[in-house]
């Protein structure tokens, strides 16, 4: 209960910093407006003239988008790349000083910008559907559970393959450029700028074996009920083993990674 | 019976050093083949430190002392050795010990740098499990001692350093460690804060028994608080012991100051002893150890004297005499 309530702090203060640079935040969700309209305008005008494309009719195609964004902005509003950039200037030394895992500090930081970015990214969402008029379609109720249970899965997943990529900082000051990469290939290949099944055949046999179409692709699905039940829990269970994966792969490069910190100052 | 509640082995720690050549044709050059270094920051050190102690840890920079100071504090790993703190393991990061340490970096935050310190104290009495009433305790008692009470709703960020500083020791000791790391907590502050600083870590030593080891490059800090002293240079340990054993061992000379009756011709005095100025009647002289009253003496005889004093020669000059006849060995 006590460790529950120190992250419930944590959250509570990583708000209050969020709030002491409130114009920083206010341009980032601007910025997403932006992506969410250019999104939205494109598949209007795909769809104008016609009622069916990539297998998909006007509502449902705006459905999909309208889930994977949503869940877009739930699972990438994330600050554990700060971890990287706490081993590179050494500040990581105070949360290994304190009897707090550093992990869950950063996850809760993580949870309290979620919090947040949900709140902002409902309202400028509501006005995009608004703006475009589009009807989208309700989700059988029954499912509810699956997905936010597959929701919660592409967070961890996100956030641990995050971690791992940050810790890149114990060898190389480079963080930055495969972040980039591994963010870009996110946008492409999970679904929030179009639908994978829009894609080849072969790559989306190759995607399969990646962990993108976890992320996003599985939990529009589970909306649009495009995938039975049994499929829905195949597809929970592989975004079980690449969170399994990607937990093992972390604690391995963070005992390795601790043994090369040089707790340098600033 | 070894009563130590800090103690090391052989305590020995290297880092692989990267060396770039200079200019943009050195960053193509790394590229494709790197040359690397490797240098001994700390050779087997062997410290026992006794509960309450106020040790001094001083060296000059690249010495080892803060490399030191982050394995006890478990955020290094030796490259050998052993050390305990507290019958821990530092490096194995237990809570039961970070419950009763703090490491305190002269130029490291530990509050959250956009919101009050207030805020970081909350956070810390959730982190380290302290009870309100002993939260509310210290935190009145240290805000006292440090004359901070005015400062606590004020963004991190908007403080002085030195009101920083003061801010970070309160953070640091919210949860009454029983053993306090002190890397130059003085530093780059102002001589009225120095002296706040020092007064607040004698008073902590004294009050709550804490065992400190503190390192500073201001000697002025060590002379001032700690009996004993460790001296490291090049990752070694050159002295442990009393400050006083420094003097008598490493100090060759002493410091005659003298207030002349009327101008004496500066030859004269140098018959007798070494000028280091001579000013105003004033001369200040240097001298060896077992010669001091000898010479004293044979001034007093031969030239007509106001005053006259003997003095030890200042520490920082020792001490920088020890490290350059350690340098030359």
């Amino acid at each position: 209960m006590q460790k529950l309530k120190t992250y419930g702090l944590i959250i509570l203060a990583g708000w209050q910093s969020m709030f002491a640079w409130m114009t920083s935040f206010v341009l980032w969700r601007i910025g997403q407006v932006f992506s969410l309209f250019i999104t939205f305008s494109i598949w209007d005008t795909v769809f104008t003239g016609t009622e069916s494309a990539f297998g998909f009719s006007r509502s449902s195609i705006f459905t999909y988008l309208f889930v994977t964004n949503v869940c877009s902005i739930i699972v990438t509003s994330t600050r554990v790349q700060e971890l990287g950039q706490s081993i590179r200037n050494g500040e990581l030394s105070t949360q290994l000083l304190q009897p707090i895992s550093p992990f869950l500090v950063r996850f809760s930081i993580d949870l309290g910008d979620k919090l947040m970015n949900v709140l902002f990214g409902s309202i400028e969402i509501g006005l995009i559907v608004a703006f475009f008029h589009l009807a989208i379609l309700s989700p059988n109720l029954e499912m509810i559970g699956l997905l936010f249970l597959a929701i919660f899965g592409s967070i961890v997943l996100f956030f641990l393959i995050n971690a791992c990529l940050s810790m890149i900082a114990f060898w190389s000051p480079d963080i930055w450029s495969p972040r980039f990469l591994f963010f870009t290939l996110f946008q492409l290949l999970s679904g929030s700028f179009f639908p994978i099944t829009a894609l080849p055949q072969e790559i989306q046999r190759v995607l399969q074996f990646t962990p993108f179409p976890y992320f996003l692709h599985l939990q529009a699905n589970i909306w649009l009920e495009r995938i039975t039940v049994p499929e829905i829990w195949f597809g929970i269970g592989v975004l079980a083993g690449w969170i399994a994966l990607f937990f093992i792969v972390l604690r391995v490069i963070w005992r390795i990674g601790l043994r090369e910190f040089g707790a340098e100052g600033r | 019976m070894n009563t130590s509640i800090i103690s090391t082995k052989d305590l020995h720690k290297s880092f692989r050093v990267y060396k770039k050549d200079p200019g943009f044709a050195g960053a193509i050059k790394a590229i494709f083949s790197r040359k690397y270094e490797t240098v001994e920051a700390v050779k087997a050190v062997n410290i026992e430190i006794q509960e309450g102690e106020l040790v001094g840890f001083i060296g000059p920079n690249g010495a080892g002392k803060t490399t030191t100071l982050k394995m006890l504090a478990g955020l290094l790993y030796p490259t050998s050795g052993s050390a305990t703190v507290l019958g821990h393991t530092p490096w194995k990061r237990e809570p039961a010990l970070q419950k009763q340490f703090s490491l305190i970096m002269g130029q490291k935050n530990q509050l959250w740098w956009d919101l009050p310190p207030i805020e970081t104290f909350l956070l810390h009495k959730a982190i380290y499990e302290i009870s309100d009433e002993s939260y509310k305790k210290t935190l009145s008692k240290l805000t006292e001692l440090l004359d901070v009470k005015d400062i606590l709703q004020i963004p991190v960020r908007k403080l002085s350093l030195g009101q920083r500083m003061k801010c970070e020791l309160i953070a640091a000791l919210l949860h009454s460690p029983k053993i306090l790391f002190l890397d130059e907590p003085t530093i780059g502050l102002d001589v009225v804060i120095q002296k706040a600083m020092r007064d607040f870590i004698r008073t902590y030593n004294q009050e709550f028994g804490a065992t400190i080891l503190l390192t500073s490059h201001y000697m002025q800090d060590v002379k001032e608080l700690c009996k004993r002293v460790i001296v490291i240079d090049k990752g070694q340990i050159l002295f442990d012991g009393e400050m006083k054993k420094i003097i008598e061992k490493y100090a060759v000379n002493k410091i005659i100051t003298v207030e002349f009756a009327k101008h004496i011709a500066q030859e004269k005095i140098e018959k007798i002893a070494t000028i280091k100025s001579y000013e105003d009647n004033i001369a200040v002289l240097n001298v060896p150890r077992k010669n001091a009253s000898e010479v004293a003496s044979s001034i007093l005889q031969t030239f007509p004297v106001i005053d006259v004093n003997i003095e030890e020669a200042p520490i920082e000059a020792i001490i920088r005499d020890l490290f350059q006849d350690y340098a030359k060995a």
